[in-house]
């Protein structure tokens, strides 16, 4: 998202960061919280600069469901 | 220390061997030497978490019996080696570098260990490492609980992570080869800056079950050791399908030495990023390279652009965020002796399950198109790191700034889990060692194994050892 509106990504980092304050805010003092901002800041970039990267709808992910019989 | 003690502390598994078949050794005079080392030299360099003697010595007792009996495991029989400490040893803690973990003990032997007590080797240590394996983010040596793990080359400086007990108690002749893990360079990394042969195989020849998890489709264990044909010899004994481990693959490896002795190697220069080194590790590169050009034929490799780095970091912060999930929630991670770790884990979770597997997606598309490149080549050739081993006590990032700290093989070849091997080349500042990475597609770590034994037969780097 480094390359949209500054206030957009601001406001998915702090989307991101308020989730994770509902759950553990209080052990977040004023400097940890400016680190893992700067974290999901970092992160958000790196998801944004592959949404622009073109994929079909046939492009699978790198992994696949293996269906296994334990007993071999 | 004696010249025979030098000798001992320095020698390759196939010396060793020798010397066990010929009596000129024994199992258990080995465990004691090498458990000596560790509670010595080990221990000065941070490197070790837990001296295994009582289960060293009743290994070492058995593989000395086995062997008057006339029953021989093979080339690792009697074998001293020492575990990174995030594989699970039965009754023996299992740190995973963590100072809250320091006590945490499994029942059963990681399936790693299991093969190697089959091929008869002796178990003499835990070995320090990085804590989590570096997966919180740290960017200071001090982020282990043993302290910060200090280089047998020069013991101001750091031995690279998160592999470093590995590192360090190898390249310190306190143990004949230890096992490390690798999600991100942490094999690699400690190798280079070692001066050791370390081998990181191709993803999923080597069960993890019973290894900590940082990153499920990116971790990878394989053997730090003094030359490739040792790290060929640990590997065979180490690689095979484990139906514990669904990435396991399920071909057979069987090292073949004897393809060291071919030659005629097609191997690609990767010369990206070579303007970002420092000047020693480009020259070191560029003289290694030279050598090789006597049983090779050397052209230009490239690599297709992608953002390697980005489909990295999402891959490994959301695997890792679900992996640690029940550690950040429990807090235990605040009990992590590098400040950066206490918080490195929470971004991870606030990646969508779409941006991840988007990231899997571009990945698939990077793999496909770096397979077919290196299928051209038996090998690739980068340097191992882009620096010497920084000073303790200061930040890794900070040290490496001036030049470029990510070397671009690095998240490539995780990805893309091909396999590779470090081995040094010459030196740097500080007498520190610089290593030279010998890289192939997916499944041929026998070509590079050959590569690297021809390179290790053209020079002698991997025949120097530190004072320690």
């Amino acid at each position: 998202m480094s390359d949209s509106h500054p206030d957009e990504r601001d406001t998915v980092v702090d989307a991101r960061f308020r989730t994770l304050a509902v759950k553990y805010g209080e052990r977040f003092d004023a400097a940890a919280e400016a680190k893992i901002r700067n974290d999901i800041g970092k992160l958000v970039d790196a998801a944004e600069t592959l949404r622009k990267l073109p994929l079909a709808n046939g492009d699978e992910p790198d992994f696949a469901f293996q269906p296994v019989r334990r007993d071999g | 220390m004696s010249p025979d003690d030098r000798r001992l502390n320095f020698a390759t598994i196939r010396e060793l061997g020798r010397m066990l078949r010929s009596g000129e050794t024994t199992p258990t005079a080995l465990a004691e030497h090498f458990i000596g080392r560790l509670e010595t030299v080990g221990r000065e360099l941070n490197a070790v978490v837990t001296v295994t003697r009582d289960r060293a010595m009743r290994e070492a007792r058995l593989a000395e019996d086995e062997l008057v009996a006339g029953y021989d495991r093979g080339p690792l029989h009697g074998i001293p080696y020492g575990a990174k400490d995030l594989l699970a040893t039965a009754g023996i803690p299992t740190s995973w570098g963590a100072e809250p973990l320091r006590d945490q003990v499994f029942a059963d032997d990681a399936t790693a260990v299991k093969r190697l007590r089959e091929a008869g080797a002796v178990l003499v240590a835990k070995v320090a490492m990085i804590e989590m394996a570096g997966g919180m983010g740290y960017s200071q040596p001090t982020a282990s609980l043993t302290g910060p793990p200090r280089n047998p080359w020069n013991r101001d400086s750091w031995t690279g992570g998160s592999s470093s007990g590995s590192g360090a108690t190898v390249a310190a002749g306190a143990v004949p080869f230890a096992i490390g893990s690798e999600t991100g360079g942490s094999i690699l990394s400690p190798s280079s800056y070692c001066g050791l042969s370390g081998l990181r195989p191709t993803y999923g020849r080597i069960s993890r079950h019973g290894a900590m998890a940082l990153c499920w489709t990116l971790d990878k264990l394989g053997p730090m050791c003094h030359t490739a044909d040792d790290a060929g010899l640990v590997l065979q004994a180490l690689a095979g399908y484990d139906p514990a481990d669904y990435s396991t693959l399920r071909e057979t490896y069987q090292y073949a030495p004897e393809h060291a002795l071919t030659g005629g190697f097609r191997l690609g220069i990767l010369r990206e990023g070579l303007e970002t080194v420092q000047p020693e590790v480009r020259e070191n590169f560029e003289a290694a390279c030279d050598a090789l050009s006597s049983v090779a034929t050397l052209e230009e490799f490239s690599l297709p652009d992608y953002p390697y780095g980005d489909v990295y970091a999402i891959v490994l912060s959301a695997e890792g965020a679900a992996a640690f999930e029940n550690l950040i929630d429990g807090g235990v991670i605040s009990g992590l002796t590098a400040p950066e770790d206490r918080l490195g884990g929470y971004a991870g979770s606030t990646i969508t399950a779409v941006e991840y597997l988007r990231a899997m997606r571009v990945r698939r598309q990077i793999n496909d198109d770096v397979d077919a490149r290196l299928s051209r080549y038996d090998a690739i050739l980068h340097p191992s790191g882009n620096t010497v081993a920084s000073p303790i006590g200061v930040n890794f990032e900070e040290y490496a700034r001036p030049w470029s700290r990510r070397n671009v093989l690095t998240s490539l070849g995780n990805l893309s889990g091909f396999p590779a091997i470090s081995v040094a080349n010459g030196f740097g500042e500080r007498g520190l060692p610089t290593g030279m990475q010998i890289a192939g597609r997916s499944g041929t770590e026998n070509a590079i194994l050959a590569v690297a034994s021809a390179y290790q037969r053209l020079t002698d780097w991997h025949e120097r050892h530190p004072d320690a």
